[in-house]
């Protein structure tokens, strides 16, 4: 029973009529159980059985202490809240005792001296009794016995040693929870300046003044992307470090570019297992954050622009947007968790995918970096209407250069082979193909100059619409076509358009009748008029080697001859397409005497008959 | 066009760290701007008191008084504005913003070398008179103030008109219009959202001659301030497209507002004295 007793800094409670009272009774019970409501039969019989498991004293320190022993489990705040109750309620008695002490003293002085007593009495005591009411006297203190008085002074010995005891442990608690602590907020601490070093920017949450965050978003990002930049940096239990993204989050995702066939993917940019530098978890955490919210921002600016890209036959179907590629294939592009990248099943990285995605994001950045760059100029004046959101040039360039590629490629391919069929026939159509876009930027940055960073130039070649120029030597052997290509994909072109330029026309060609430049907007009205070129130029070729043929009108693909003395004439035609090379000739107006002689690329593989038109023609003749 | 206006005073040991908060304020780097100032007097018109003829037709009275309450109401003055900073050589340019990025915990060279800088770059750039003239040139207008009762921020009518081609001196002459002074502006210029913030000081050039030839330079190096105890000005103006429409109004001076709340202690933005503002000629 001794040890369970303890050092109270209180008084001895005296027995008062008054604590017996209904009124005294229920505010000390809501004290110390807290509202009516709360108190139940069960939890008070609860109570009352763990007072008995536990051998204490019923005392009311003791009563406190178990309330509080069952109710440890309840928040730390309740704790507090209680511990404070017990502190204002041990306040108030310590005021009362006093108060009263002070009553009985200076009612036993009022005896003696009674207007010094006077002045220190309660206005209570002073209306109930009379001064001088209570005397006093030395009494001899009953003797004890000393077996007694030694058996006292142990106790009280006993209790003061427990006491302190009791005390000491619970510094020693205290000491050892703030050593955690400390510790715990030292690793916090040394983690957030680990982020720090790490130059992310750490600012004070707006809604919350007592919390850290970092900052990852960017600054010049549509205001939806850039306030969901910001994640606290809170302390869990165990003092590390957690980023808090709020109710914002939907975990981490990624832009995917895929091309695909009928349907299916044959590439994608997923596979590729993406390292995000930084050791430290947390770290990584917030470069994913930022990687996340960047891809997340750049679909949404993707969309916007699909939107208004429809008439190059861009499409948005859900959440990805599809854009034509080579003819048969599709580009896809999509937001995906970033978790999904194992369940990918292509093993195929195309660096076409990964160079999109690429471009992509620079062009992002480079929108980012112009916003700025606006943002500073002088603001226009207020108006009534508030000013649309620009739209980003996102895909436009990547759309442009891919459809740029292809047309060059199916120029380039179609030169080729009428290279191949004129080289068959023992003619000459050399290509030369000047403007490609490697060739654009390498010129750019020789000729940089010296304020423009090469970043900018770089930019600059990857926005502005691409263009190329190929120049034709026609079998003439004087005259040269220039094709200029452009891409555009605003108004008026809206695509791809190609001029054509002649240039060291020798007068008496027939070329020199044609305009001197056209422009198409089309492939195949290209084709038909540079085959036509050829032609009229094969013509010319034949018409300078042989004196006496000469052209049967303007703008056909006709020669003739009449013989001296005679009426019939010679026909001959040239029929240049895409496949073949065929000269048709009729002699002397007669149908039975005419015939056909044709060059092509099979005949060139399959080791027939080599001769040249011109050898061919002056046989003929 | 209209502009609502706040004004604040830094003295010059701020000017820094005030610099550096407007740079976080507006999330931007400081513009530096130096901007020469030609104000010009109307000459007021002799005949403009010629007596009303008495009888006629009532309408051409009424036109005639129309005419002369126009020549005899108030004339104001008038500012041709061009900005040096923008004319430097661009490496320049860019070379002086370099040396002047806010944030990086750089400090920022003296005063009295940005302007020295400044200064010998605009003489190399503009030794001729044609130099000068191809100058971008802007005719600024300024109304009086409104009387401040609905307000809490200045309001006035204002124009810029800029001059796109021709001799701007010229055309003030034309317009009947002399030159009486030069000053030059000199400082960094904000944006944010749509206030323009301006930190600067106002310069003189140093002798009467430059002080009385619009075309000569401003040798920034040589010129005094206007305030000698070095005090900034902090303006920060929203310009408002239509000063009729009440809703553009309230947001520009919502706005205001909102920035001078976030200024508070750091700089005191408050409306600028009407009269100090006038621009009429007495």
């Amino acid at each position: 029973m001794a040890e369970a007793l303890s050092l109270s800094l209180q008084a001895f409670p005296s027995v008062d009529k008054e604590k017996q009272s209904l009124q005294y009774l229920i505010s000390r019970i809501d004290q110390q159980k807290g509202p009516f409501r709360s108190v139940t039969e069960d939890n008070l019989e609860e109570e009352i059985q763990v007072l008995n498991s536990s051998e204490t004293v019923a005392g009311q320190d003791d009563t406190l202490e178990t309330v509080e022993g069952a109710e440890e489990a309840e928040s730390k705040n309740e704790d507090i809240f209680t511990a404070r109750e017990g502190i204002l309620k041990q306040i108030r008695q310590a005021t009362a005792e006093s108060s009263m002490a002070l009553d009985f003293v200076s009612l036993l002085l009022s005896k003696q001296s009674p207007a010094t007593a006077q002045s220190t009495m309660s206005q209570y005591l002073k209306a109930t009794l009379p001064l001088g009411v209570l005397g006093g006297e030395v009494v001899q203190m009953p003797q004890l016995p000393d077996l007694e008085r030694r058996h006292q002074e142990m106790v009280s010995i006993g209790w003061r040693m427990q006491s302190l005891n009791k005390v000491a442990n619970s510094l020693l608690n205290s000491a050892s929870r703030l050593e955690e602590e400390v510790g715990r907020e030292t690793t916090y601490w040394s983690q957030v300046l680990a982020v720090k070093e790490k130059r992310w920017p750490l600012s004070r949450l707006p809604r919350e003044k007592h919390t850290l965050a970092v900052r990852y978003g960017f600054a010049e990002a549509y205001s939806d992307f850039r306030d969901r930049g910001l994640a606290a940096l809170r302390r869990d239990a165990n003092g590390s470090l957690s980023l808090d993204h709020g109710f914002t989050s939907n975990g981490h995702r990624q832009l995917r570019v895929r091309i695909l066939r009928q349907g299916r993917p044959i590439a994608s940019t997923m596979n590729a297992t993406t390292s995000i530098p930084g050791d430290g978890s947390v770290e990584k955490e917030i470069s994913s954050a930022r990687d996340s919210i960047f891809d997340e921002e750049l679909h949404h600016e993707i969309h916007r622009e699909a939107r208004n890209l429809v008439n190059q036959g861009v499409r948005c179907i859900d959440n990805s947007v599809l854009i034509p590629f080579e003819s048969d294939k599709q580009i896809e592009i999509d937001l995906v968790p970033s978790k999904d990248s194992a369940s990918e099943d292509i093993q195929n990285s195309s660096p076409v995918v990964a160079n999109i995605a690429t471009s992509l994001r620079i062009l992002l950045s480079y929108a980012h970096r112009q916003s700025l760059r606006n943002r500073s100029e002088k603001p226009p004046p207020l108006r009534e209407s508030r000013a649309r959101r620009p739209l980003y040039a996102i895909l436009k360039p990547v759309i442009e250069y891919f459809q740029h590629r292809s047309h060059v490629q199916s120029i380039h391919a179609f030169l080729e082979q009428l290279h191949k069929i004129l080289a068959v026939a023992g003619m000459d159509l050399s290509i030369e193909t000047a403007g490609s876009f490697q060739s654009h930027v390498i010129a750019s940055l020789v000729n940089n100059k010296p304020y423009d960073s090469a970043v900018e130039t770089l930019i600059k070649q990857l926005t502005s619409p691409p263009h190329s120029t190929m120049t034709l030597q026609l079998p003439d052997g004087a005259t040269n076509v220039i094709i200029d290509i452009h891409t555009a994909l605003h108004p008026p072109t809206l695509g791809t358009s190609f001029l054509v330029t002649n240039e060291n026309i020798p007068p008496e060609s027939p070329i020199a009748q044609l305009p001197q430049s056209m422009q198409f907007s089309s492939f195949a009205p290209l084709e038909s008029h540079l085959l036509h070129l050829s032609t009229l130029s094969i013509l010319h070729h034949l018409l300078s080697s042989f004196d006496d043929w000469r052209i049967f009108s303007p703008h056909s693909n006709s020669i003739m001859r009449t013989r001296r003395g005679s009426r019939d004439r010679d026909m001959a035609s040239v029929v240049l397409d895409k496949e073949r090379l065929a000269l048709n000739w009729q002699r002397n107006g007669r149908f039975s005497d005419q015939g056909t002689w044709t060059w092509d690329t099979l005949g060139l593989q399959g080791g027939g008959e080599k001769r040249s038109l011109s050898n061919v023609f002056e046989s003929l003749c | 066009m209209h502009e609502l206006l706040l004004f604040g005073q830094i003295p010059a040991s701020r000017h820094d760290q005030v610099l550096n908060i407007l740079a976080g304020v507006a999330a931007m780097q400081p513009v530096p701007i130096l901007e020469k100032h030609l104000v010009f007097k109307p000459n007021k018109l002799s005949s403009s008191t010629r007596p009303v003829q008495v009888g006629g037709a009532q309408d051409i009275q009424k036109t005639q008084q129309a005419l002369l309450a126009q020549t005899q109401g108030d004339l104001f003055y008038m500012q041709l504005v061009t900005d040096v900073a923008e004319t430097l050589p661009k490496p320049l340019a860019e070379e002086s913003m370099e040396m002047k990025v806010i944030g990086s915990g750089n400090c920022l060279p003296s005063e009295t070398e940005q302007h020295g800088s400044m200064a010998s770059s605009f003489t190399g750039a503009n030794p001729t008179d044609e130099t000068v003239n191809s100058e971008k040139w802007i005719l600024q207008f300024r109304d009086l103030p409104e009387v401040a009762r609905q307000r809490p921020v200045t309001s006035r009518l204002m124009a810029d008109t800029p001059i796109t081609s021709g001799s701007p001196m010229d055309f003030m002459s034309a317009l009947d219009y002399t030159h009486t002074s030069t000053y030059a502006l000199s400082g960094h210029r904000f944006t944010h959202l749509s206030t323009s913030l301006l930190l600067y000081r106002l310069l003189l050039p140093s002798n009467r001659t430059e002080q009385a030839s619009h075309l000569s330079k401003i040798d920034i190096s040589h010129a005094h301030l206007l305030d000698p105890s070095g005090m900034y000005i902090l303006q920060a103006a929203v310009r408002v497209q239509d000063g009729s429409k009440v809703e553009a109004m309230t947001k520009g001076v919502n706005e205001l507002l909102g920035l001078k709340e976030t200024l508070k202690g750091v700089v005191e933005m408050e409306p600028g004295e009407r009269l100090a503002l006038d621009t009429r000629v007495r």
